[in-house]
């Protein structure tokens, strides 16, 4: 319906940041859920989503979409900013155990890399590891030989670890194994049921992993390790 | 203190001279009334005290004031100190006691006084003459001649008188209690000496009025100057019967006479010491009817009043409400009416103000609680409502006051706002952080959803993929191919070196049948030619030497390599002679070719 008025994104974005700017969050959320209607996935959609549905007071929704822009846009310092600082609202968020300095950096980087990025470094070390064995086959400069090995093996590595987190992240993204609390408050229950007692009660705007389904309740894990069900629509996959 | 000095060193000077040290204690009366003033008195001739004397413990009275005095005598020749310490000891209960002995060490020695009995009566014994006392600041005084006649101060028409505004009241009820010093004159440097603790009372202390004059009252007939000379706002915090006890003040009178000189130059009489009755208030406790949970421990007459700064707020702002208690009664006490649950809102401790006075018409004033609330989400929120009860006195019954609720009407976005709020009280620095927020929106990217198919989804990460490996996997097998090309050449010619050798030489009988020259270059050509391929090699960098050296390698007998450089020996002498070549020569050594290469390939071994 809203869809109807805009010739063009850019014309959607325009007008849904004025109503942003009139402090009017629900139409703003309305504007940019129509384009999303769609069946458009852009990280910046989300992302203005986010802010719209975090002003509007929505702190589930607003991670959420957070929290999709960032699929979308894993290197973006503006969708990582507002996402911290409304996960910082989020009460009795948890904080996943620190883990040792050289492991933080590799995983902050896995997870700042996109598998797009990730795809393309495998392609191009591909291409370099391929060229290193052309110059091996040819075997027509014998000085060349040395650098032409360390450079396949160099390009080997790199290869494997970005297949691999290529692979990882694919799946991860595939499967939408994280989800985020929509709720005010929800129930972490022993089991999947509502006569089953409660673990944990959870907030707004937290996120779990999903490990598995079963009659209308996830099973889910927590940052902090504690395992348990929550009834399937107080969560949203990401 | 000069007079003390100056007597050390005069006992100094005259240390010589042996004196003889007395040391005395009298009393005023040895029989006073319980409302009288005792006034000891111990003085020390001959010598000084090293130190205050110690008075023995006395359980009959109270020290209320103590002053000392010095006079030095010089009779005829001989000069003597005596130093005088005064106590004035208020009777606190009746009987008969004994004072003393008091001890004091002068001079090294400890000396003792003899004991005082003293007897206590009921009521006042002692008419109070004051003892005549000059005016220190009279400059005329020493100048003899101008002596004025000291009215005479009657003790009996002086009188202190504890007045309170009720004698019963309620627990907790507000009771303004006045001492009033009643006297015929008008009273000067009120001291007071004694006060003791009023147990069972909440005391306020009404500060004193400057401005506040005499009044003049008639008491039993008789006129009195009544002054206030102070004031409280008790509380009573039992009930049962409690007393206020007495107060003990001493005081002087301005002496006036009709000299008008006096105006100027008022003489103070000596100081009159009074004691006020005790008084009794019968207190009853709060009834129990009516009381509700809202009640706790107010009494008096109260307004409960609450207020918002704002009525319109943005969220993360913060707004003061302000609840106020006011009016009179023991506000003190007054605690705020309980606040209910703030949904939607974060509240802060209250800050709480008080303004309360006492005064002559008792304790009045107003406490109120700021609270600072913080709005976390938008819309119209209510705020309340609040109930205080209080018991009014006057009425002797619970009244219930309640205001709110209020309202509040909450715009814009919270949570965004509701951390800056940590922040409010910032030290001075470069950049002050007013508030934390989300990053703002973005512009439309040039193609929505670009983004969204990855690089790893398109036809160039698998091309990407795939080419090293054809490329390499090509370069491979051509590779390969080249390599056994090269091998597979040597067969292929060595094979088809005798077809090769017979067309040369079929073209070769062509050229007989042309009587040509170019016959004996076809021989030789086939012949080469024929080696090459043979053994693989390049047919130009062959002479007639090495293909005889290639022959022999190859295991060809030597008979058939001697005809073949026979054959070759005839075709290069054809080419360097001129004249023509019959054709049976030519047809002959075609048949000698042909023979010789049959003959040598059945030879040549690899």
């Amino acid at each position: 319906m809203l869809q109807a008025a805009f010739t063009t994104p850019a014309d959607a974005f325009r007008q849904a940041e004025a109503i942003y700017q009139q402090e009017r969050y629900g139409e703003a959320i309305e504007i940019y859920e129509s384009i999303r209607a769609n069946g458009v996935e852009d990280g910046v959609l989300y992302y203005n989503l986010g802010n719209a549905y975090f002003k509007s007071g929505q702190l589930g929704f607003a991670i959420l979409s957070y929290e999709r822009a960032l699929k979308l846009l894993p290197g973006d310092e503006d969708v990582r900013a507002n996402l911290t600082f409304a996960g910082t609202l989020v009460s009795g968020g948890l904080e996943p155990p620190p883990l040792p300095l050289a492991i933080g950096w590799g995983v902050d980087l896995y997870q700042r890399t996109g598998s797009g990025l990730l795809a393309q470094v495998l392609s191009l070390s591909f291409l370099i590891g391929g060229s290193a064995v052309t110059l091996l086959l040819l075997d027509r400069w014998p000085s060349l030989r040395t650098a032409a090995l360390v450079v396949l093996a160099g390009s080997g590595v790199v290869a494997l670890l970005a297949g691999a987190s290529l692979v990882a992240k694919v799946r991860a993204e595939s499967n939408r194994i994280e989800a985020v609390v929509v709720t005010e408050n929800a129930y972490v229950r022993s089991g999947p049921g509502e006569s089953s007692p409660r673990l944990a009660e959870i907030h707004e705007g937290l996120k779990l992993r999903i490990l598995g389904e079963r009659e209308g309740f996830l099973q889910v894990s927590l940052a902090n390790g504690l395992t348990g069900w929550v009834p399937r629509e107080q969560v949203e996959r990401i | 203190m000069v007079a003390r000095t100056l007597i050390c060193t005069l006992l100094a000077a005259s240390a010589a001279m042996a004196q003889d040290v007395r040391v005395e204690a009298t009393v005023n009366a040895e029989r006073i009334g319980v409302e009288d003033v005792l006034e000891l008195t111990i003085s020390i001739s001959g010598g000084d005290a090293d130190g205050e004397p110690e008075l023995p413990r006395l359980d009959a009275f109270r020290v209320a004031s103590r002053s000392t005095s010095s006079q030095i005598q010089i009779v005829n020749g001989r000069m003597s100190s005596i130093r005088s310490y005064i106590y004035q000891l208020l009777p606190q209960k009746e009987g008969a006691f004994e004072i003393g002995p008091v001890e004091l060490d002068v001079g090294g020695t400890v000396h003792r006084t003899s004991p005082i009995r003293v007897e206590v009566v009921p009521g006042s014994l002692i008419a109070r003459r004051p003892r005549g006392l000059s005016n220190p600041f009279d400059p005329f005084e020493g100048l003899g001649g101008r002596r004025r006649p000291e009215p005479e101060i009657d003790a009996d028409d002086v009188f202190v008188r504890a007045e309170v505004s009720k004698r019963s009241a309620f627990q907790g009820e507000q009771i303004v209690l006045t001492y009033w010093l009643y006297s015929p004159y008008v009273p000067v440097g009120v001291q007071v000496d004694d006060d003791p603790p009023l147990t069972g009372f909440w005391v306020e202390e009404v500060a004193p009025d400057p401005n506040r004059s005499g009044e003049r009252r008639t008491i039993e007939g008789k006129p009195y100057l009544a002054f206030p000379v102070k004031e409280r706002v008790v509380f009573p915090t039992s009930n049962g019967s409690l007393s206020i006890p007495p107060i003990t003040l001493s005081t002087a009178f301005r002496l006036t006479s009709g000299d008008p000189f006096d105006a100027f130059f008022a003489r103070a009489s000596s100081p009159v010491v009074v004691r006020s009755q005790p008084v009794t208030i019968v207190v009853a406790p709060l009834p129990s009817s009516g009381r509700s949970a809202d009640f706790h421990g107010a009494v008096g007459q109260f307004e409960l009043q609450a207020k918002v700064s704002q009525e319109e707020v943005a969220a993360g702002d913060p707004v003061t409400l302000t609840l106020s208690i006011a009016g009179k009664g023991n506000l003190r006490s007054v605690t705020p009416p309980d606040l209910p649950e703030l949904k939607g809102f974060r509240a802060f401790d209250p800050n709480t103000k008080e303004t309360a006075r006492a005064g002559s018409s008792g304790l009045e004033g107003e406490k109120s609680w700021e609270y600072v609330l913080v709005p976390e989400s938008s819309g119209v929120k209510e705020v309340g409502p609040w109930r205080f009860q209080y018991f009014d006195p006057e009425e002797k019954k619970y009244v219930t006051a309640s205001v709110g609720p209020l309202q509040m009407k909450v715009v814009g976005d919270a949570i965004a706002a509701s951390s800056g709020l940590g922040g409010n009280v910032a030290p001075r620095r470069d950049v002050t952080l007013l508030r934390e927020d989300i990053r703002f929106l973005k512009p439309a990217p040039p193609r929505l959803g670009a983004e969204s198919r990855s690089f790893h989804e398109s036809p160039w990460f698998y091309g990407a993929l795939v080419l090293p490996i054809v490329w390499n996997f090509a370069l491979l097998l051509y590779l390969k191919k080249q390599e056994k090309e090269k091998t597979h050449s040597h067969l292929f010619r060595s094979r088809r070196a005798h077809r090769m050798a017979r067309a040369r030489l079929k073209k070769a009988a062509k050229l007989v049948s042309e009587g040509s020259k170019d016959f004996y270059d076809e021989i030789a050509a086939a012949l080469y030619r024929y080696v090459a391929d043979k053994s693989a090699a390049s047919p130009s960098g062959l002479t007639s030497s090495s293909i005889a050296v290639l022959l022999a390698e190859h295991s060809v007998p030597e008979e058939l390599r001697r005809e073949f450089q026979d054959v070759l020996g005839t075709c290069e002498e054809v080419r360097f002679t001129p004249g023509a070549r019959s054709r049976e020569d030519m047809d002959s050594l075609r048949r000698r070719t042909e023979e010789l290469i049959v003959a040598v390939e059945r030879h040549w071994t690899k």
